[in-house]
């Protein structure tokens, strides 16, 4: 994926691993198909970042957000209570995906934010878009369907005059 | 070519649908016709569908809204208090450069409201008046389509054939048949054989709604623009209209904008026409505001402004187990029913809808939900989700005539303005009790559409914010100067060589499209003008 060792120049190095670890969540790899992160939309993200700077203070707040939940997570589930901060990068998937679900609930718009900013860069990767067969609209276009047939509006035809005179 | 301070005959407002249109007109008429337009023309190699990332661009610099896209010539407008928010494009060729082509006419009950249903106002033309202008406007843009729809008057046959019948067509087809209601292939402007210089047959590629780069479309630019230019009409772009002027006898006199390099200029003519769309110009005329017309420029009815309509639009979508590929072919209506086009009490509301067989568009449009309405949700199910709606959904949009009432209007925002200083408006806007309950009927019809179309889930969605394409009402015409802002011929009662010819004319709006209906009405008025230039302009 051509973004992944690209300079970031918004999102520093450490909030570039943890949008990418966030993205692998949200859109996992599967099959064919790689996560978000392995794809290098925390990269795209950060493009999008300087182009669009109204989104900086949601993206931020938004990785902050899942950074805390992961804090209160790692010490609700610690059997020493005097454990150190724990990150979202320590924890295992399935407690990633539980922060997620929690940051999701208490701060809807915040997380809607990721997860559209996440879904953009995803679906615009070009290598994505290879593997699904998606090419471009122009300049081929699609291949033009068979001319229309009349004769399927003859029902339509037989019902008369649909309109009112006025 | 004249001096661009020269007196003019004719200085048109605005280079969209309505002003191309006029231009043409009045040109052709031998009038000489300066037009002042904000936006610039769209360079062909600014439109994204070639780059793998086009779908990206629908939410910046081609979004639909211009508080999203925020290109320089955009103006913000303050939509706090509305549930539908106004979408309108800034350039050469306006709104029609960003649209979907849609060009179905008014019916003639549509003109007369108040007599058959007992609501709104009639408008002081008909259908009739219409018609010979319809028909040449179709002639001049290019449509796609068939003439012989039952649901409407009869038309000449149209410039090139309907779209084509592809899986969403039949798909469609096969339950309207089964329902045994009202349809008919969609008369569009998008042309699907040659026609016209420069401009190339639809290739189905799909996005029109980020423009055409190959000229299907019949957007304004590619159009009357080309030969508007022909006639010799002086096009200025990147002018931005800051306030039409008056003379001391309180005509119209001419305009005051500012140039691309941010000075500020005067053009004077004879007549001034305002074709700046239904927000645009009830913020100019309540912009230009001077000793002889304190409450803004033709507003002594205070209607200007007022009567902001809509047309309330919600999106059904029917997932299919089979793929559709609603991808291939323009994104906008391929058929549409007028089976509750017309008033039925029984139903609970007055006037109708229109339902409009749309199709899909790409993964990412797929992913956030833009058509079905539910974001693909994030996690292990992600791809199942994504692969199972990704080219096998159809969205049919129910569109709904919205009447007229005075509390929805545009008006000038207190302290937000565009980036040159001139105030900018606030858009107050309910939807009515009786849009509601059309809203809800039309709803499930359209649920009732997919079902028997085959679809095995189908997604409702409740009003959509993003769908204020429609913006019409806010300086309308009527015979009576205290319920009108101009006369049946678009001029403005209060000052005689003034004309307004964009959907800010409408009575009512209808349950269709208003572009063509737009483009009519320019044209309609343009030929008054041209017989009676004369008496009008002395």
């Amino acid at each position: 994926m051509s973004e992944q060792h690209q300079d970031c120049e918004i999102l520093a190095a450490h909030q570039v691993a943890l949008l990418a670890a966030i993205q692998n969540r949200l859109i996992p790899s599967q099959d064919e198909m790689p996560g978000a992160g392995d794809a290098g939309c925390a990269q795209t993200v950060d493009r999008f970042l300087k182009e669009r700077p109204a989104l900086r203070r949601p993206i931020f707040a938004a990785l902050n957000a899942v950074e805390a939940a992961a804090g209160e997570c790692a010490q609700a589930s610690a059997a020493d209570e005097a454990s150190t901060h724990v990150g979202f990068l320590a924890l295992a998937d399935t407690e990633r995906d539980a922060v997620l679900r929690a940051v999701e609930a208490a701060q809807p718009d915040l997380f809607r934010t990721l997860v559209n900013q996440t879904y953009s860069a995803y679906y615009t990767n070009p290598a994505v878009l290879l593997i699904l067969g998606w090419n471009p609209p122009q300049p081929e276009g699609h291949p033009t369907p068979p001319p229309f047939d009349e004769a399927l509006l003859e029902n339509v035809k037989q019902r008369g005059k649909l309109w009112r005179d006025a | 070519m004249a001096p661009t301070n020269a007196m003019a005959d004719v200085l048109i407002i605005g280079a969209g649908a309505s002003g191309a249109a006029a231009a043409w007109s009045l040109a052709s008429g031998g009038l000489d016709v300066v037009c002042l337009e904000q936006g610039d023309w769209v360079d062909p190699t600014d439109y994204p569908h070639s780059s793998p990332d086009w779908e990206l661009h629908r939410q910046t610099d081609f979004a639909k809204d211009p508080n999203v896209r925020q290109r320089p010539e955009d103006y913000p407008l303050n939509n706090d208090d509305t549930p539908i928010v106004p979408l309108m494009f800034n350039a050469v060729g306006g709104s029609t450069i960003h649209w979907s082509g849609h060009f179905p006419r008014f019916r003639p009950s549509d003109f007369r409201v108040k007599t058959l249903d007992g609501v709104a106002d009639d408008w002081p033309i008909t259908y009739w008046d219409l018609a010979p202008y319809y028909e040449q406007n179709d002639a001049n843009v290019g449509v796609s389509g068939l003439s012989g729809d039952p649901a409407n008057p009869e038309r000449t046959p149209r410039q090139t054939p309907p779209l084509g019948l592809d899986t969403a067509t039949k798909t469609y087809i096969r339950g309207l048949e089964e329902l045994g209601w009202h349809w008919w292939p969609t008369d569009n402007a998008i042309i699907t054989a040659p026609f016209g210089e420069g401009r190339q047959a639809c290739n189905y590629c799909g996005p029109c709604d980020m423009g055409c780069p190959i000229g299907a479309i019949s957007s304004a630019h590619v159009t009357y623009w080309p030969a508007a230019l022909a006639q010799g009409v002086r096009l200025i772009t990147r002018a931005r209209v800051r306030e039409v002027t008056v003379d001391r006898r309180g005509r119209a006199s001419g305009a005051v904008y500012y140039t691309a390099d941010g000075g500020i200029d005067q053009l004077h003519a004879r007549v001034v026409i305002v074709a700046c769309n239904g927000v645009g110009t009830p913020r100019l005329l309540l912009n230009s505001v001077s000793s002889l017309f304190p409450h803004g420029l033709a507003n002594s009815s205070g209607l200007v402004g007022t009567n902001l309509m809509f047309h309330p639009v919600t999106f059904v979508t029917g997932v299919f187990s089979d793929p559709i590929n609603g991808y291939v072919g323009p994104l906008g209506m391929v058929l549409h029913s007028q089976e509750f086009y017309e008033t039925d009490t029984g139903r609970g509301y007055v006037r109708g809808f229109q339902i409009q067989m749309g199709r899909e568009s790409g993964p990412l449009s797929t992913a956030l939900g833009n058509f079905p309405g539910e974001k693909v949700p994030w996690g292990a199910d992600h791809h199942r989700v994504q692969r199972e709606l990704s080219a096998h959904t159809l969205t049919a949009a129910v569109m709904i005539e919205d009447l007229p009432e005075a509390h929805n209007r545009v008006e000038i925002d207190a302290t937000l303005t565009d980036s040159s200083g001139i105030p900018a408006p606030r858009i107050v806007y309910e939807v009515s009790e009786n849009s509601r309950r059309c809203l809800d009927y039309a709803i499930a019809r359209g649920r009732d559409l997919l079902d028997a179309a085959g679809a095995t889930q189908i997604i409702g969605q409740p009003i959509t914010r993003e769908t204020g394409w429609h913006l019409m009402g806010t300086a309308r015409m009527g015979d009576d100067p205290a319920n009108s802002v101009v006369n049946g011929h678009g001029q403005a009662h209060d000052v005689p060589n003034l004309f307004i010819i964009d959907g800010s004319l409408f009575v009512t709006s209808a349950a269709v499209n208003p572009t063509s209906t737009i483009q009519a009405l320019a044209l309609y008025v343009s030929d008054w003008l041209k017989q009676n230039f004369r008496d009008v302009a002395s």
